[in-house]
């Protein structure tokens, strides 16, 4: 199969919005998600059949990769027009999941001893699996009151990747996750929350693998999950 | 969003240190008053990662006033420190608006930021009161005809800002929009120092997490630190007269492609003082350092010229070089499976030698109750669990988890995935540059320069000779290279004191077991996909199969992570002095070829040809990037003339600025760690510096 265009969508950090988006030579599209233009929980890749119309906008732009910034309005109206066609593309493949992790987070209050365990989830969904690792030196844990945020610890060292209900070892630590659709795991830990906490999500870092059928490239993804009530 | 590429800082801050919101503790009363007060750091021997810090007792604090004076305590002992902070006046320039001639035209704009810093004990709040008013702004352009005279300059905010009514759907968007921008910002930053402590005489190191807030004030004359104007539905962001800028948000974006909170997130960057930068060509760079620094603007060119060209080999070798080990993988995995009895025999050892703790069965025996029958006995299901926890080892003997571990595909996945990381970390690293009198700069190099090393052709060619001596033969062994190297490293196993003596322990296996059935656990008690409830088991027989699977499950996990640690361990150094060497020859041939005089060279030892004709193949493309772009200022495309494509972008590096390195610069913060350090600090301790993660 062979990369026909790409476009890419970035920003520059702390919001490190990475979205690119292939069109290939049999007519499909598929965007990949390394970090989410909503700063969203879920990474990987989608599909998409784009119209005639649509694909041939795009590939009249050019091979590429021609990058959009999100942070400013397009230059001129032809540069808006190209930016809607991509948007549109993009949008249509976020409905159809080929690859893709969804993050969640859960914490379950505080112990005595002042720690408190957190649950980083993963699910699966697709047609294919999913395949990443997680860097926790580039991860964090957040911690909110009523909304407002109140502090941030550290993702602590994780002694193993994503388990299953049924204790089976997903990988994620040093060893590739390979996450089937309908597949989810977790990995529990504890850290010292900062300051009064009701609610906490999950900064997660990491590499996807084989997000295009034509790059076998790691590629650094940022996630954040929701934030979550904290069960007491 | 305004270009703060030109921002400066005018010379002198001006904090105003407000009064604490908490009393100082000065504890000047009866001796036997009750005064129990947090020394401001932790003492020697407190958990560095958060453990609670040790209070003074009365007597302690008593016997420190003593000591070193009643002032002196109170700057030790303060519980929660507040500070107001009003940087100076900001300006830059920004050239984002075009003339009728097609020439970009500069405007100036203004920033005065300002918070609020509060530390209590190892926790820094850094929290902006924004002041969310109403205005219209001037969408008429001056110059336009039929313009009435005295038009101000679009985008001019008219007449006096008004109050959101409550209820207004922008108090909603402006808080929500704050409170979700702020997120973004938090998790990257600590303030890194150390104190010395005055009981034991002993410095220790300390981090402070930093968390950003934001306080959203509706009252006009509410105090605040900055005030942003939230702009109706009605207005649209991007028509003539309303950009976005920190002063402006807009719940109707436009055209602009960002999200709200993201939009959002950089103007909060502004508020807190931190300016924007751009991406610009080898030219344009080159013309941002004759204005910044034009004493040693030549000179700071040549140098980052030389790192460009390091960092464009670098990045032309990763791709063949990859592809060269996933050649030698065969060797490689082959080397590492014959050893598979040996960890085998030492993986069996250690789950045998390992105790089943106490958690672990707690897991297991909660685990089972909450889905067990009700009529099932608790002491049953205690002895499936104590049954079935015993016979993990037996598991084991089948050798299904060692087996997983040293699998051909998941080793040669490993291996490959941790070669192509480091290569890829090494260009992350070394994108960033620090520029003579400018600052830190990266270098974003084209997917094209990252291709070029299998693209075919005489550079192409090259780069894969140079890829094969580096990494060595699919067959060839022993070998010097790296993949002979790797495959080298499993025969050290056997030996005393081995790498897999120290990773394949009893308390290694425990501390697996205990890890993945406490995360077995958490994914049981989250709420599953739609679909995959599992069957809630009724028998005895169940419960034991399901106990029973459990252990195998996590046993075997335990033994495939821990064999997944054994081999990172093992080759990461090996990888990393790979990369290393590589990283000092393409250093050392650059050298050769853009400093040492032609009379010199004959003197240097003979060039690996290969490496020569790569580092020409990217000075040549680099030299014509600088040819097709020379003399053609800071805004060619604002000036009329023609940008052509370019194989390589330059940042002025910032938090904020346009780049494709996910890495926050420390450096940005320093304006509030000077801050933080000029009135948060005890006596005690030294200055704090920012690091970013």
């Amino acid at each position: 199969m062979r990369r026909l265009a790409t476009f890419a969508w970035r920003t520059p950090g702390p919001t490190s919005i990475d979205e690119e988006l292939a069109l290939f030579d049999d007519d499909s599209a598929r965007l990949v998600v390394r970090a989410s233009r909503a700063l969203g929980p879920a990474i990987g890749t989608y599909r998409a059949e784009p119209t005639e119309a649509d694909r041939e906008a795009l590939l009249a732009a050019g091979p590429g990769p021609i990058e959009f910034n999100l942070l400013m309005p397009p230059g001129d109206q032809s540069e808006a027009a190209l930016r809607a066609v991509a948007d549109r593309v993009s949008d249509l493949a976020r409905q159809t999941p080929e690859a893709v992790a969804t993050f969640h987070a859960r914490g379950t209050g505080t112990r005595a001893d002042g720690m408190s365990p957190v649950s980083l989830l993963v699910v699966g969904s697709g047609t294919r699996p999913v395949q990443f690792d997680i860097d926790p030196a580039a991860s964090s844990v957040q911690f909110s009151q009523t909304g407002q945020p109140t502090g941030w610890v550290d993702l602590p060292e994780l002694p193993s990747g994503f388990v299953t209900p049924d204790a089976e070892l997903l990988g994620g630590i040093r060893r590739r996750a390979v996450l089937e659709p309908g597949a989810f795991g977790a990995i529990a830990f504890k850290v010292r929350a900062s300051g009064a906490t009701d609610a906490v999500s999950i900064r997660v870092a990491g590499r996807l693998s084989k997000a295009l059928p034509d790059d076998d490239d790691p590629g650094r993804f940022s996630a954040l999950t929701e934030a979550t009530q904290v069960d007491s | 969003m305004p270009d703060f590429e030109n921002a400066e800082h005018a010379h002198g801050d001006a904090v105003a240190v407000r009064s604490e919101v908490t009393t100082r503790a000065e504890p000047t009363g009866s001796p036997n008053a009750a005064v129990s007060v947090q020394l401001a750091r932790a003492p020697i021997g407190a958990d560095p990662r958060g453990a609670q810090r040790r209070r003074l007792s009365s007597r302690q604090v008593i016997a420190l006033q003593l000591a070193v004076g009643n002032r002196t305590v109170a700057r030790v002992v303060r519980p929660i420190q507040r500070v107001a902070v009003a940087d100076p006046h900001m300006t830059e320039t920004l050239y984002n608006k075009e003339t009728k001639g097609g020439k970009a035209r500069a405007s100036k704009y203004a920033l005065d930021p300002k918070y609020e810093m509060t530390r209590s004990g190892d926790a820094v709040t850094v929290t902006v009161r924004i002041k969310f008013l109403g205005q219209s702004r001037n969408a008429v352009d001056p110059k336009s005809p039929g313009a009435p005279a005295g038009t101000p300059e679009l985008g001019t905010l008219l007449d006096d800002p008004t109050e959101i009514p409550e209820g207004d759907e922008r108090r909603k968007w402006a808080k929500e929009t704050a409170d979700a921008a702020v997120t973004i910002w938090n998790g990257h930053l600590s303030f890194v120092g150390s104190a010395f402590n005055p009981l034991t005489f002993r410095k220790a190191p300390e981090r402070l997490k930093v968390t950003f807030m934001s306080q959203p004030v509706y009252g006009l004359n509410e105090q605040a630190d900055n005030q942003v104007i939230i702009h109706p539905q009605s207005t649209v962001a991007g028509s003539p007269g309303q950009p976005i800028d920190a002063g402006n948000w807009y719940m109707n974006k436009g055209n602009y492609g960002g999200d709200d909170k993201v939009i959002a997130a950089h103007e909060y960057g502004h508020l807190i003082g931190i300016p924007d930068e751009y991406s610009q060509s080898n030219s344009q760079l080159n013309a941002l350092l004759h204005q910044a620094a034009p004493a040693t603007a030549a000179s700071a060119h040549e140098a980052l010229d030389r790192s460009t060209v390091e960092l464009m080999t670098l990045a032309s070798l990763r791709a063949p070089l990859v592809r060269r080990l996933k050649a030698t993988l065969p060797k490689i995995t082959k080397a590492f499976r014959a050893q598979e009895p040996l960890v085998k025999q030492k993986m069996t050892a250690a789950a045998q030698a390992s105790i089943i703790a106490g958690d672990v069965l707690n897991i297991l025996r909660g685990r089972l109750t909450l889905s067990t029958a009700a009529q099932m006995p608790a002491r049953l299901v205690e002895g499936i669990a104590i049954e079935t926890a015993s016979k993990y080892n037996e598991v084991l003997q089948a050798g299904l988890g060692v087996d997983a571990g040293f699998s051909a595909a998941a080793l040669g996945q490993q291996i490959q995935s941790t070669y192509a990381s480091a290569l890829w970390d090494a260009q992350e690293i070394g994108k960033v540059v620090a520029v003579q009198g400018l600052g830190e700069v990266s270098i974003d190099i084209s997917s094209g320069v990252r291709k070029s090393g299998i693209s075919g052709g005489r550079m192409g060619a090259a780069a894969g000779r140079l890829a094969r001596s580096t990494v060595g033969l699919p067959k060839v062994a022993p070998d010097a290279a790296l993949a002979g190297q790797i495959a080298a490293l499993p025969a050290t196993w056997s030996a005393t004191g081995s790498l897999l003596e120290t990773s394949i322990t009893a308390a290694g296996f425990t501390e697996q077991m205990r890890s993945i059935l406490e995360s077995s656990d958490a994914a049981a008690g989250a709420p599953p996909p739609p679909g995959a409830v599992p069957p809630r088991p009724a028998t005895e027989a169940e419960v034991f199969a399901r106990a029973y699977r459990l252990i195998s499950n996590a046993a075997n996990g335990a033994a495939t992570q821990l064999i997944t640690n054994l081999v990172d361990a093992s080759i990461s150094p090996v990888v990393a002095a790979s990369i290393a060497d590589l990283q000092a020859k393409i250093t050392a041939q650059v050298n050769r070829l853009m400093t040492t005089p032609p009379a010199g060279v004959a003197a240097l030892e003979p060039a690996d040809p290969n490496m020569k004709a790569v580092v020409a193949a990217m000075k040549a493309r680099l030299a014509a990037d600088e040819k097709a772009t020379k003399g053609t200022g800071r805004d060619p495309l604002g000036a009329g003339v023609k940008a052509p494509n370019q194989d390589v972008t330059y940042s002025y590096q910032g938090l904020m600025g346009s780049s494709e390195s996910k890495a926050l610069r420390a450096d940005q913060f320093k304006p509030i760690v000077d801050h933080f350090n000029k009135d948060l600090v005890t006596i005690f301790e030294s200055r704090f510096k920012p690091e970013v993660k």
